[in-house]
């Protein structure tokens, strides 16, 4: 009897593999031309927003079927690192800053988008060209397009700290004010919003980060700016969150009031119920950095057709269309700049980016901003 | 006096449930909650947003496809490795069956962690490090000691008589094996079916050093999104996971003695 | 003669795919961490070793880990008799509770983690009940008492497991003569009972300790600040990509662990 039941169940898992597999058969054998768009950059709010929004208006606008999958930079590297000419599985990428450099430094081949393809991806021509040259540092030669922008700032629950500060000294007299309350993601984590954090304080209280790495170490504003950091620290909730949804439930529980984090993923947050209704963005004037700015690219090693659609595509991805639903709907500054076109409610939400502008910081030492990652806890302890 | 003890008792077993229960009906609340901040028992709002957001954004079905796929293999390798092993190590005269049992279990002794490093380095050489197969084979590390384990404790259990009775009687050795043997041995073989499917589907350590976009794993998924995402669709995504774990358990408990999870420690 | 050596390429044959496996995918992978934890280059060929063990924060990391496994393992042990003297008179619902048990094992490590740091949270059912009482809320989440309970909560079945199977074929007599004799509840308790369980208790509650020592996924998510061995070794090689420590580490754990489970052993078969 018993018997019975095991096999019974057994034979039930086995029937479900087999749906599983005959809905997969069913899906492949659409006729369009399909696109694998890998994505390495997305949180867990774009990925909604891919999902969603992007995918199905791209699928029914350019009549293609597009593969979005999900992935981690260093996994995809290593895998475009053994294909052969025309032989590419991957036809378009969102990956981030650091990962756009190991492409570059490796052999892999990248198409140059720009200036070479403006007539065939137009809109390419609204991104910021300094950021189609440069990227941390490096010097990209148009291989890639700006798809968005992500700004670190302050943010705080509005109902417990009505007056935020307005820059990093600030933030620093008034430590004492929040004690306890302060957060932080761990700069070991696989979050990078605690690094960036650190780096951006480092850089407001006069660390100079265009020098060497060696020679900064040894600069006197780099010790003094890190005792200062340990002041802070101290002012800080701790333990620090170990990844960014810890950080959110210590805003939810109230442990948390202020802290410094990717403006998109928060407010996105409070709209979906997941942070308090009284959260907050706010501006600090000495600097915050960049998020994980976001870059399309497109591998050379693909067949021509695919690269034909996959141009569509990048230019359907920088369309006004879809670059200001970015903006009012996730949050998150466009790649492209069409600030004239994006409604002014949106401002009151988020620090506008003309003050932004000038002050973001772009992450140029990455020797420093390793340093950070992998000593930060000894140095504070 | 009794009644005091009876009272101690049973608040002792009352306190004990509530410490078993209540982190899994937490996951469930917090998976249907919306606004719950601060002091409160109990969310101000319920909705079905963190379910629809399960399937459609982390894409529960493909991951729980990936799962039941890398168990199959897991368990389809286990036994076919183990048979042969575990009948050589009940049934046939081997010296040292001590050590032979020791060197077995082994990999269930040792952190896995430590090993799950080497694994790696090996298999981004082989390129098996997110195809199905590779994980699947990086869980046989697990599954299998405990295969031999259970598959071999059954085939010790196997009469010697009863099968000299059935060639007596004149039944052929396929006769025999068919009809005498299998069913004795076939509680045996579903015993290690339902523990190596457990172990591969709750492997986490050497699954996570060895998958990638394509073989994301259920506690994969779980860890990526308690890291990496918001607890309201992690808790969704556990309560779905929650279902094959539980239909186990209830398997295990109606069918199996549940100390032969934890398997004998005969090699010590 | 020719028999016997039949006989045995058949034993061998039959015994070598399992064998060749944990050969494959134990031993092999074991011998490459080894082999990159040693620095051929360097002067010091122990170089990592040395590095990693000198240092402050290796000695702690392992202090640590042996704390946590340790307490966690005190704990359950406790945990248990206290459950087994209780179930074994199966009272009204026992099937309840060992189903209970069960599910620590059943239910994949993360998801009981997240329930755990949900319920104990300091916003969390626990401490909203502590606060209605007391008016000041307790911090568990990411203590190390925080851990300890949590690692028991994980890791406890296995010692009840093992102990209650061998308990079940314990004989009733011996405690009703204990009876007749005129012991009472608490002598039959520390001289009848308890030695009997003994040995069980020593081979279930190594299970845990061994569990314990190489928890990854829980202390990966609930550990904070703490950071025992298993999750410094992936930070360090996976994450920060310096492999060659990472498998010093790893090493170092393995042996740990191994001289832990000799002197284990060692005291088990002298109880026996």
């Amino acid at each position: 009897m018993k018997l019975v039941r095991i096999l019974y169940i057994l034979m039930l898992s086995i029937i479900m593999f087999v749906t599983f597999r005959a809905f997969e058969g069913c899906s492949s054998k659409e006729k369009e031309l399909e696109l694998t768009f890998i994505d390495t950059n997305s949180g867990a709010n774009f990925q909604w927003f891919m999902k969603t929004k992007v995918i199905p208006e791209a699928e029914e606008t350019l009549r293609i079927k597009v593969h979005y999958v999900v992935s981690s930079g260093p996994e995809i590297i290593q895998r475009m690192k053994t294909w052969k000419e025309g032989k590419g599985d991957i036809h378009i990428l969102l990956i981030k800053p650091k990962d756009l450099v190991d492409m570059l430094n490796s052999d892999i081949s990248l198409e140059t988008l720009y200036p070479d393809k403006e007539d065939k991806i137009p809109n390419i021509a609204k991104c910021s060209e300094e950021y189609l040259t440069s990227v941390l540092g490096h010097n990209l030669h148009g291989r890639a397009a700006l798809f968005w922008r992500s700004q670190m700032n302050g943010i705080c629950n509005g109902s417990l700290i009505r007056n935020p500060p307005s820059s990093w000294k600030e933030l620093y007299k008034r430590r004492n004010e929040w004690s306890g309350h302060i957060g932080m993601i761990r700069p070991d984590a696989k979050s990078s919003g605690g690094r960036r954090l650190i780096y951006s304080f480092l850089y407001a209280f006069g660390v100079d980060f265009s020098m060497p790495f060696e020679e900064l170490k040894n600069n006197p504003e780099w010790n003094d700016a890190w005792d200062k950091f340990k002041d802070l620290y101290g002012a800080m909730h701790k333990p620090l969150a170990s990844e960014p949804p810890i950080l959110f439930n210590q805003f939810k529980k109230e442990d948390v009031w202020i802290s410094v984090y990717a403006t998109d993923y928060t407010l996105w947050s409070r709209d979906k119920g997941m942070l308090p209704k009284t959260t907050k963005a706010f501006t600090l004037k000495d600097g915050v950095t960049a998020g994980a700015d976001a870059y399309l690219v497109i591998p050379s090693f693909i067949s021509q057709d695919k690269k034909l659609a996959a141009y569509n595509f990048v230019n359907f991805l920088l369309s006004d269309e879809i670059q200001l639903q970015l903006i009012t709907t996730m949050w998150q500054y466009p790649g492209t700049e069409i600030w004239d076109k994006v409604p002014e409610h949106v401002w009151e939400n988020i620090p506008e980016w003309e003050d932004i502008k000038n002050t973001r910081i772009r992450i140029t030492n990455k020797e420093a901003f390793n340093y950070i990652r992998e000593h930060t806890m000894e140095k504070i302890r | 006096m009794r009644y005091t003890k009876k009272i101690l008792i049973i608040t002792f077993l009352l306190c004990f449930a509530i410490f078993i229960i209540s982190p899994f009906l937490i996951i469930v609340v917090t998976s249907f909650a919306k606004g719950w901040f601060g002091k409160q028992w109990l969310p101000q709002e319920w909705t079905f947003d963190w379910y629809h957001w399960a399937f459609q954004v982390a894409n529960v079905g493909a991951i729980l496809k990936n799962s039941l796929i890398i168990a199959a293999l897991a368990i389809g390798m286990s036994l076919f490795i183990g048979l042969s092993t575990a009948w050589a190590i009940a049934r046939r005269p081997i010296p040292g069956k001590e050590i032979l049992y020791s060197i077995i279990l082994l990999p269930r002794m040792i952190p896995p962690i430590t090993y799950a490093l080497g694994i790696s380095n090996i298999f981004y050489r082989l390129n098996l490090i997110d195809t199905h197969l590779g994980v699947a084979l990086a869980h046989v590390t697990l599954c299998l000691p405990f295969g031999i384990l259970i598959l071999s404790s059954t085939f010790e259990g196997l009469d010697q008589r009863l099968i000299e009775a059935a060639e007596v009687c004149g039944a052929s050795r396929w006769r025999t094996f068919f009809h005498v043997i299998l069913p004795l041995v076939m509680p045996g073989i579903l015993a290690a079916i339902i523990f190596t499917f457990t172990t591969s589907y709750n492997e986490f350590t050497l699954t996570i050093m060895t998958y990638g976009p394509h073989t994301v794993t259920l506690p994969v998924k779980t860890y990526l999104v308690i890291g990496d995402g918001y607890w309201e669709v992690a808790s969704a995504i556990s309560s779905i996971l929650l279902i094959p774990s539980l239909i186990v358990l209830i398997v295990i408990l109606r069918s199996l003695k549940p100390e032969k999870i934890v398997g004998g420690f005969k090699g010590i | 003669m020719k028999n016997i050596t039949k006989q045995s390429l058949v034993t061998f044959s039959l015994l070598s795919p399992g064998l060749v496996v944990i050969g494959c995918l134990f031993f092999y992978p074991l011998f490459v961490i080894i082999r990159n934890s040693l620095a051929f280059g360097e002067e010091q060929v122990f170089y990592h070793y040395i590095e990693f063990l000198s240092s402050s924060n290796g000695l702690y990391v392992i202090g640590l880990t042996c704390l946590l496994a340790f307490g966690a393992t005190f704990l359950s042990i406790c945990l248990s008799i206290v459950l087994i003297l209780i179930l074994r008179r199966k009272p009204l619902g026992h099937t309840f509770f060992k189903t209970l048990i069960l599910a620590p094992i059943a239910i994949p490590g993360l998801i009981c983690a997240l329930g755990l740091l949900l319920f104990w949270d300091k916003n969390g059912w626990i401490n909203l009940l502590v606060q209605s009482l007391t008016n000041h809320p307790i911090q568990v989440n990411y203590t190390i008492p925080g851990l300890i309970i949590f690692y028991t909560w994980l890791f406890f079945p296995y010692t009840f497991l093992i102990t209650s199977s061998q308990i079940e074929s314990l004989e009733k007599s011996i405690e009703e003569a204990a009876e007749v004799v005129g012991a009472n509840r608490w002598q039959i308790l520390r001289y009848i009972l308890l030695p009997l369980v003994k040995p069980g208790l020593l081979a279930g509650s190594i299970m845990t300790f061994m569990l314990c020592f190489g928890a990854f996924s829980v202390p990966l998510i609930c550990g904070g600040d703490y950071r025992p061995l298993s999750v410094t070794i992936y930070t360090t090689s996976a994450i920060f990509n310096r492999w060659d420590e990472g498998s010093a580490m790893a090493v170092v754990m393995a042996l740990v662990q191994i001289l832990f489970l000799i002197s284990y052993i060692r005291i088990m078969r002298r109880t026996r």
